[in-house]
């Protein structure tokens, strides 16, 4: 088991960025400072880490992914109840997360139109970690991190500004 | 052109020079084909523009508060929120990351039997309604929208509360010189410059509170102008301000005019209302010289200091001692810190002699001027040196930043106009000037920008010599 003090200075040091990682990745940030809790969790019960951030970013992003897959099949089910509200209720216009948080959700759409690979390499870049650290957290090697960010970079550019043009050109 | 050795990096190896991520050897190369190849060149500033471009996206998700994106959260689940089992926590030496599965729709059907954790939070009664509940709409936008605008009048309209007080039609009018020029009618209120000035006036003197500058206290010591003891009653914070106020409106539109002598006799002949009025009027003046350094708004506010100056017939300058806010040794120009500024009289130019902290006169002097509504920039005036010396926010003390440095050409630069009346600055803008006259002050103010900034801090004294 980690030591306590080893604990607090890790959190210290990676709460921050970690809860940034996961707010971007997820949307929400109540739900990563969840999954940082439970990722610092994790680390309590290593007896040792020696690549802490990388492993910490990993631990993150498998838990992300375990809930998002977990959460994909609870929001077909608030579809299918949003459909029935809606029904329900005529008067509720439809409310697009487009319209409603503008760039924000441009911006949110763009990301979740990326490989998972791709998001959390972006993410991890954004948050500074080195090559080798997203080389180790994502399970690549070292010298397709670049390859795997150029593509992240532009794939994310293209979405978002595609996104852009539908939105600009729908009518109001 | 290009070598045929060349060869072009890839994508991903410009990416990993933008993010410095390459190695010592692999920089020196790519750096050494990117001097030759201007695709490359092209390539890498495209791939910059990325960065950048990714970046500023994902930090627009920054601002998501929680809950914004509804629609990947579920509802908070139980305490023990379910997570991976731990054998899918990267160790070290084992691959930290499974493949992601692709989601199929088996996997993302309905499941009517796993309702439980699910289905309450999120039920047509209790959680889509929430979600509707704290959506914008257009209406609740607008309605927004209009609070915002009317708080924003009613604090603007409390801000400009003692020009209301000094000139409703059924208040007191506390002095008839301000009455004498205010009943124009053909002159229309400049509403402005009036909450400006009311603002301004306020600031340097807090409710309740009224305090002579010291200077205006030495010369009454001295026996110079008439006692400025007056029963604390009788100094109200708001006929105070108010005769201030409509003071300052009437010099104001009194200098505005071409006959500024008839009109500051009017006002300075105008009867006073009450027995107290002469006193208050000396009051006023030390407390309006007091405004004229302390922050009346721009060069209307030092347009009125210096009317009123000659109208209660007051000459009160400032010092301000000017140190080091480190505490280390710095000189403004060829003046060593601390220093005293002494300002001209309002009545004067808006000009300054630098003074020993002794009272000593130096070779220096300077010019100064408001930047904004509180702020003062003093403008050094000595051949061979130029610098500034920017004080922030009125009150006893100021802090500021003060620069100089010598001058690197002889005349050139040392060539400083000679302080203008108003008359003469309007006709100086209207001149063609020459170039090399436009040249002068631009090498003067990079010179002065460029040399290192020093804190200071600025207090206001009693004048060296007037004590």
């Amino acid at each position: 088991m980690l030591p306590p003090d080893r604990l607090t200075a890790l959190f210290a040091e990676y709460h921050a960025p970690l809860v940034r990682f996961l707010t971007r990745r997820l949307g929400d940030r109540d739900w990563a400072e969840e999954i940082a809790q439970e990722t610092f969790v994790r680390a309590l019960q290593q007896e040792k880490i020696t690549s802490e951030r990388s492993w910490l970013f990993a631990v993150a992003a498998n838990l992300v992914r375990d809930e998002v897959r977990r959460d994909v099949r609870r929001r077909k089910r608030l579809e299918l109840m949003r459909e029935q509200a809606r029904v329900d209720d005529v008067v509720e216009p439809e409310p697009t997360s487009m319209e409603r948080d503008g760039d924000q959700a441009l911006a949110r759409s763009a990301i979740e139109m990326l490989g998972a690979r791709d998001r959390d390499a972006l993410l991890m870049r954004e948050e500074g970690l080195s090559y080798d650290e997203i080389a180790e957290a994502l399970d690549l090697s070292a010298g397709s991190v670049g390859t795997t960010l150029s593509r992240a970079r532009r794939r994310l550019m293209e979405a978002y500004e595609a996104l852009q043009a539908e939105h600009d050109v729908r009518p109001a | 052109m290009n070598s045929p050795r060349d060869t072009h990096p890839d994508e991903g190896t410009i990416h990993a020079w933008l993010d410095r991520q390459l190695d010592a050897t692999s920089t020196a190369t790519l750096e050494a084909h990117l001097q030759r190849c201007d695709d490359c060149a092209e390539r890498v500033a495209e791939a910059r523009g990325l960065i950048a471009g990714t970046s500023r996206i994902l930090a627009s998700l920054d601002d998501e508060r929680s809950g914004a994106a509804p629609i990947l959260r579920a509802a908070p689940a139980s305490p023990a929120r379910p997570v991976a089992p731990l054998a899918s926590v990267p160790e070290l030496g084992n691959s930290p990351v499974e493949p992601v599965a692709p989601v199929t729709p088996a996997e993302a059907g309905v499941e009517p039997g796993s309702g439980p954790a699910v289905s309450p939070p999120f039920s047509p009664s209790t959680g889509g309604r929430v979600w509707r509940a704290f959506r914008v709409t257009p209406v609740r936008a607008a309605i927004a929208a209009t609070l915002v605008v009317a708080i924003g009048l009613t604090l603007t309209h409390k801000r400009t509360g003692p020009d209301t007080v000094a000139t409703s039609p059924g208040a007191e009018r506390p002095v008839s010189a301000s009455a004498g020029v205010e009943n124009s009618p053909a002159q229309p209120r400049d509403h402005l410059l009036d909450s400006a000035i009311a603002r301004n006036l306020a600031q340097v003197q807090p409710p309740r509170s009224f305090e002579a500058s010291p200077r205006a206290a030495a010369a009454v010591s001295s026996g110079t102008l008439p006692s400025l003891a007056v029963a604390p009653e009788s100094r109200s914070f708001d006929s105070t301000s108010a005769t201030r106020v409509s003071i300052a409106r009437a010099a104001v539109r009194a200098q505005r005019e071409t006959t500024v002598g008839a009109d500051l006799a009017r006002v300075a002949q105008a009867p006073a209302p009450t027995a107290s009025a002469p006193t208050d009027r000396n009051i006023v003046a030390a407390k309006v010289a007091d405004s004229f350094v302390g922050g009346v708004a721009g060069a209307s506010s030092m347009m009125t200091g210096r009317a009123l100056g000659v109208v209660a017939g007051l000459e009160v300058p400032q010092c301000y001692r000017v140190e080091s806010a480190t505490g280390t040794a710095a000189t403004w120009g060829s003046v060593a810190l601390p220093l005293v500024i002494a300002l001209d009289a309002p009545a004067t130019r808006p000009g300054a002699r630098i003074l020993t902290p002794e009272g000593a006169e130096t070779d220096s002097r300077a010019m100064f001027e408001r930047t904004g509504d509180d702020s003062l920039v003093f403008t050094l005036r000595r051949i061979g040196y130029t610098g500034t010396l920017s004080l922030g926010a009125p009150g006893e003390v100021r802090a500021g930043v003060m620069r100089s440095s010598q001058t690197h050409s002889a005349l050139q630069t040392m060539v400083v106009p000679s302080a203008e009346t108003k008359t003469q600055k309007s006709a100086a803008r209207r001149r063609v000037v020459a170039p090399e006259a436009r040249v002068a002050p631009v090498e003067r103010q990079e010179a002065a920008s460029s040399a290192p900034a020093v804190p200071v801090v600025a207090r206001r004294i009693v004048c060296p010599g007037l004590k």
